[in-house]
C-alpha cells in the first residue's frame, strides 16, 4: 500500500513538471505579442528593447531571434541581424523563412561569407546540422526509454519481433549518444563568431604590430580558435587564419 | 631422289632468288626517280556524269595522299588507293594510284590545276587537266533514259504561308544502290507529308519503277523564289551480260557486293529548278485578329464544367483545326477579366498527312476560376484566316457559352487554384525583401530547458535503467527460486518457520512434545539454511553443522544457547504450559530473526 502510494507520489511529480509554467509563458507571450505588434508598426527600437529584455531573462527562443534579426536589417545593423540570424538557425535549424533571410542579408555583406568552418565528423554525422541539440536530446531520451522498455519486456516475453525492436533501439541508441555528445562537444568548443566592425583588420599575430594578412568587413563569418588576451583566433571556411581584436567580434 | 622431291626442290629454289632479287631491289626502288601524273577518264562530260581522276605517283610505294588543289565548281570525293610494282627487264618500278570522283555542279569548261605530293621533304607536282561539263541529255529526252528523276510543284503561284506540294519521283529500270537524294528548300518551311512511297508505271511502254517522295512547303516571304533542282547521288549496278542468268543462287552472288559479274557506277541525277512566283496576302479586307493564318481552318470551343462555385476552375478548350500553316496558329482568350481569373496553358499541336496535304490540330487550353457568383457567358471566340482557294479573308466564330457560378465554399478556396499543368508567363522582378516576421504566438515558448525540463530529462534517462535492473532482478531471483532448491530453502527457511511456530503457538498445550516440536522446528530451520535434513539432527548436530559451514558466533550462540534450554526443559519435568510456551515460542522467533538480520 505504502509502496502504491510512493509511485502514484512520483508520477504526480513528473507530471507536475512536465507542465509548462503556464502562468510565466502567458506573461512572456503577451510581451512578445507586444514587441511583434510594435515590429509591424514599425517601432523598431521599443520592439528590440522587449525582446532583449526577455533574453536577459533566460529566455531564448528561434523565432526572438529572427524577429531581432528582420529588425536589425530593417534598421541597417546587418552585422547584427548576422549575428542573430545565426542565433536563431542554430535553434531552429531546419526553418526555411530563417534560412532565407540569413543567406539574403549575406548576399548584402561586402565578404559574402555564408558559413564559419564545420567540423568534420559533420560530415560524418550529416544529420548533426539539422537538429537542435535538445532536439537530439529528446530523441535520445525517447529511444533509451524504447530500448530500456523492450529490454525488460524481453525478460518475460521471449519474441522474434520484440528481439528486432530490442536490437534496432540498441543501434538507435548508440547513434543518438553518438550524436548528442558530438553535438555538446561542438557546442562548447566550436565557437563561431560575427564581425562587428565596417573592417577588421586580421593579424598575423596579437597586436596592431603585426602584419595584416587580410581584412574582413561587417558580417563576416568565422570560426573563433583560441582566446588569448584581447584577441580572437579566427579562421575562415577557406582555412585563411589570424588573429582579430575581441571588440570587433561577437561571440554567436 | 624420286622426279616428286626434284620438282619441290626447284620449288623451293625459285622461290629464293625470287625473295632474294626483292629484297636486294628495294634499294633501287627507293632510288628510283618520283614522278606524278594526273588523269581523267573523260574531258567532256555532262552535269549527270561524275569523273574519274588518277593521280599515279611512280617511283613510291605507299605515296602520302596527293593535296588536290581547290574544285569550288565539283564535289570530290576519294574513292581507293592501290600500289604496285612492276617488274621490266629486271627492272622494277613501284607506284601509287589515287583515284577520285568529280561530279560537276553546273556546266562550263574548267581547268584542274596540278596536285601535289610531299614526299621526303620534297614537293612534286602533276600536270593541269580541263574538262568541259555540258548539259544533261536527260532535260531533252528524259522520258526514254533508264534513270531519270523530277520534281512537280502542286502549284507555282501560292500565297504567302500556302501550303503547297513539292513531290519528287525518281524514275528507274535498272538496278541501283546507294541513293542520296538533295532537296534544298531555302525560304521555304518544310514539312514532311509521310514515307516515301514506291510503285510501278508504264511510261511509253516502258516499265518503270518510281520512288516518290512528297513534302508541304510554305513560301516565307513574297515574289519569284526558285526551288533548286534535287541532287540524286547513286550507284548504277552494270551487271555482264555473257553471265547473266535468271538462276536465284546466281543472282545471288552475281551480286556487285560478292564483285561478281556486276560492277557499281557512280551516276547523279538532277531535276529541273522550279520557279515559284509567291503572292502577297491582299491587304484589302484583312481582319484586325488576322494572325498570318493562311489555308481552311475551323474554331471550337468547349468547357469542362458549366455549373462551378466561385473559386473553383474549369477548363476552356479552343481547338483550330484544319489545312495550312496550322503551326502559326495563335489564340488569346478575350477580355473576361472582370468575372474570371484565366490561367493559360501551354498549346498542344498536332499534325498529320491528309490527301497528300498536311493537316493539323493545335489545342488551346484555359482553366477559369470565377470571381463571383451568377450567370455568365463567355462570348463568341473568333479565328480569321485567309482561304487561297477564294482568295479572301474568312472570320469564323463559336457560339457563346453560358456558365452558371454558384457561391463560394468559404473565401479560402478562391486562393487554391492549382495551376500545376498550367505554364506561368514570366514575371519580371522589380524588388527583394526578407520574409517577414514570425508572429505565431504558439512557437514563442522558452527554448532554455527549465530545471524542470533538466529534471524530466534525467528521470527520462534513469527510471528505464532502473525499471530494468530491478525486474531483472526480480525475475533472477524467481528463476533461482524454481531451479536452485538449496537456495530456495534457504529463503523460505525463516517464513516456514514462522508459520510452523505460530501453529504451534495456537496449539500450545503442556507437555514435552511441545518443547520437542519447538526443538524440531529450530533444527528444520538450521537444515533449510543449511539444504540438509533437519530434522534428523540432535541439536548438538545442528550447531556442528552450523559451525561446520563457518557461521559466525554472534549467530551460533543464540540458537544453541535456545536449543540447549529446550533440551533441559524437555528432559527436565514439566513446567507451566502457557508460560512456558509463549516465552519459547517469543524467544525462538527473536532468535531467527537475528539469524535472518545477520549476512
Amino acid at each position: 500500500m505504502k509502496q502504491k502510494s510512493f509511485i502514484s507520489a512520483i508520477l504526480l511529480w513528473l507530471h507536475l513538471l512536465a507542465l509548462p509554467s503556464l502562468a510565466e509563458d502567458y506573461g512572456i507571450l503577451s510581451q512578445i505579442a507586444l514587441a511583434n505588434d510594435l515590429s509591424l508598426k514599425a517601432k523598431y527600437e521599443e520592439a528590440l528593447s522587449i525582446y532583449e529584455k526577455l533574453i536577459d531573462e533566460n529566455y531564448e527562443n528561434a523565432y526572438v531571434y529572427y524577429n531581432m534579426a528582420n529588425i536589425y536589417y530593417r534598421l541597417g545593423k546587418i552585422e547584427h541581424s548576422i549575428l542573430y540570424y545565426q542565433r536563431a538557425k542554430s535553434l531552429a535549424p531546419r526553418d526555411e523563412n530563417i534560412e532565407a533571410n540569413f543567406r539574403y542579408v549575406i548576399s548584402k555583406t561586402e565578404d559574402k561569407i555564408y558559413e564559419a568552418p564545420t567540423p568534420f565528423i559533420n560530415e560524418v554525422l550529416v544529420w548533426l546540422d539539422d537538429f537542435e541539440f535538445w532536439e537530439l536530446v529528446n530523441g535520445l531520451i525517447l529511444i533509451n526509454i524504447l530500448f530500456w522498455t523492450s529490454l525488460t519486456l524481453n525478460i518475460w516475453f521471449k519474441n522474434e519481433l520484440l528481439n528486432y525492436f530490442k536490437n534496432g533501439t540498441a543501434i538507435l541508441l548508440i547513434v543518438m549518444i553518438a550524436s548528442v555528445s558530438v553535438k555538446l562537444y561542438y557546442q562548447n568548443n566550436y565557437l563561431t563568431g560575427v564581425a562587428m566592425a565596417e573592417r577588421i583588420e586580421i593579424k598575423s599575430g596579437q597586436g596592431d604590430n603585426n602584419i595584416t594578412l587580410f581584412q574582413l568587413h561587417k558580417g563576416a563569418i568565422f570560426r573563433i580558435l583560441e582566446e588569448e588576451n584581447d584577441w580572437y583566433k579566427i579562421e575562415l571556411s577557406d582555412k585563411k587564419s589570424g588573429w582579430a581584436p575581441k571588440v570587433n567580434i561577437t561571440k554567436v | 631422289m624420286t622426279v616428286r622431291q626434284n620438282y619441290w626442290l626447284e620449288k623451293v629454289k625459285r622461290f629464293f632468288i625470287f625473295a632474294c632479287f626483292l629484297l636486294l631491289s628495294v634499294g633501287t626502288v627507293a632510288a628510283d626517280e618520283i614522278s606524278v601524273l594526273t588523269t581523267i577518264d573523260k574531258n567532256i562530260g555532262t552535269l549527270e556524269d561524275v569523273f574519274n581522276l588518277t593521280v599515279t605517283v611512280k617511283g613510291v610505294r605507299n605515296s602520302p595522299k596527293p593535296t588536290m588543289p581547290p574544285m569550288p565548281d565539283f564535289t570530290l570525293r576519294q574513292s581507293g588507293t592501290q600500289s604496285s610494282i612492276t617488274i621490266v627487264n629486271g627492272k622494277m618500278t613501284a607506284s601509287t594510284t589515287h583515284n577520285f570522283l568529280l561530279t560537276p555542279k553546273k556546266t562550263g569548261k574548267f581547268t584542274i590545276y596540278s596536285p601535289k605530293i610531299n614526299y621526303d621533304g620534297q614537293e612534286y607536282l602533276s600536270n593541269i587537266i580541263k574538262v568541259q561539263v555540258i548539259d544533261s541529255p536527260q532535260n531533252t529526252a528524259s522520258n526514254q533514259a533508264p534513270i531519270f528523276a523530277k520534281t512537280f510543284a502542286s502549284t507555282t503561284t501560292p500565297f504567302v504561308n500556302e501550303q503547297f506540294t513539292l513531290t519528287f519521283k525518281l524514275y528507274k529500270r535498272i538496278e541501283t544502290r546507294n541513293i542520296q537524294l538533295d532537296l534544298p528548300f531555302d525560304n521555304f518551311r518544310e514539312e514532311a507529308l509521310g514515307k516515301p512511297r514506291d510503285y510501278n508505271q508504264v511510261l511509253n511502254g516502258l516499265k518503270y519503277h518510281i520512288s516518290e517522295f512528297t513534302t508541304a512547303l510554305f513560301p516565307t516571304k513574297a515574289g519569284t523564289i526558285e526551288i533548286p533542282g534535287a541532287t540524286i547521288n547513286l550507284d548504277l549496278v552494270i551487271r555482264d551480260r555473257r553471265t547473266q542468268s535468271h538462276d536465284s543462287f546466281n543472282l545471288f552472288f552475281n551480286d556487285p557486293f560478292f564483285g561478281r559479274s556486276g560492277r557499281l557506277q557512280h551516276k547523279i541525277i538532277r531535276t529541273k529548278p522550279i520557279s515559284i512566283n509567291v503572292r502577297a496576302l491582299p491587304k484589302n479586307g484583312k481582319p484586325l485578329d488576322f494572325s498570318n493564318l493562311v489555308g481552311k481552318f475551323e474554331i471550337s470551343a468547349t468547357i469542362g464544367k458549366l455549373k462551378i462555385k466561385a473559386g473553383d476552375t474549369s477548363t476552356l478548350t479552343v481547338k483550330i483545326s484544319g489545312v495550312g500553316n496550322i503551326q502559326d496558329a495563335i489564340f488569346s482568350l478575350p477580355d473576361i477579366t472582370k468575372d474570371f481569373k484565366s490561367y493559360s496553358d501551354e498549346p498542344k499541336l498536332e499534325k498529320k498527312a491528309r490527301s497528300q496535304r498536311l493537316y493539323g490540330e493545335k489545342t488551346f487550353k484555359f482553366a477559369l476560376v470565377p470571381l463571383k457568383e451568377g450567370s455568365f457567358q463567355i462570348p463568341s471566340l473568333a479565328l480569321s484566316y485567309f482561304d487561297p482557294e477564294e482568295e479572301r479573308y474568312i472570320t469564323t466564330k463559336t457560339k457563346p457559352i453560358f456558365l452558371d457560378i454558384l457561391p463560394a465554399e468559404s473565401d479560402e478556396k478562391m486562393n487554391m487554384v492549382n495551376s500545376q499543368s498550367l505554364s506561368q508567363g514570366k514575371i519580371k522582378v522589380l524588388g527583394t525583401d526578407i520574409f517577414p516576421n514570425h508572429t505565431n504566438l504558439t512557437d514563442f515558448l522558452n527554448q532554455k530547458p527549465t530545471v524542470k525540463a533538466k529534471t524530466i530529462y534525467y528521470a527520462g534517462g534513469v527510471i528505464p535503467i532502473v525499471g530494468y535492473i530491478i525486474v531483472a532482478a526480480f525475475a533472477r531471483q524467481k528463476r533461482k527460486l524454481r531451479h536452485d532448491s538449496a537456495f530456495a530453502r534457504n529463503k523460505k527457511a525463516y517464513k516456514l518457520a514462522k508459520i510452523k511456530l505460530e501453529n504451534l503457538s495456537s496449539t500450545a498445550h503442556d507437555s514435552k512434545i511441545f518443547v520437542q516440536e519447538l526443538s524440531q522446528i529450530l533444527r528444520e530451520y538450521i537444515g533449510d539454511k543449511l539444504n540438509l535434513n533437519g530434522a534428523a539432527f540432535t541439536s548438538n548436530e545442528a550447531i556442528g553443522k552450523l559451525r561446520e559451514r563457518k557461521f559466525p558466533a554472534e549467530q551460533i550462540i543464540p540458537i544453541q544457547d535456545l536449543l540447549e534450554e529446550l533440551e533441559k526443559t524437555q528432559y527436565g519435568g514439566p513446567r507451566t504450559a502457557s508460560n512456558l510456551s509463549d516465552n519459547l515460542i517469543d524467544q525462538s522467533l527473536e532468535t531467527l530473526k537475528k539469524l535472518e538480520k545477520l549476512p
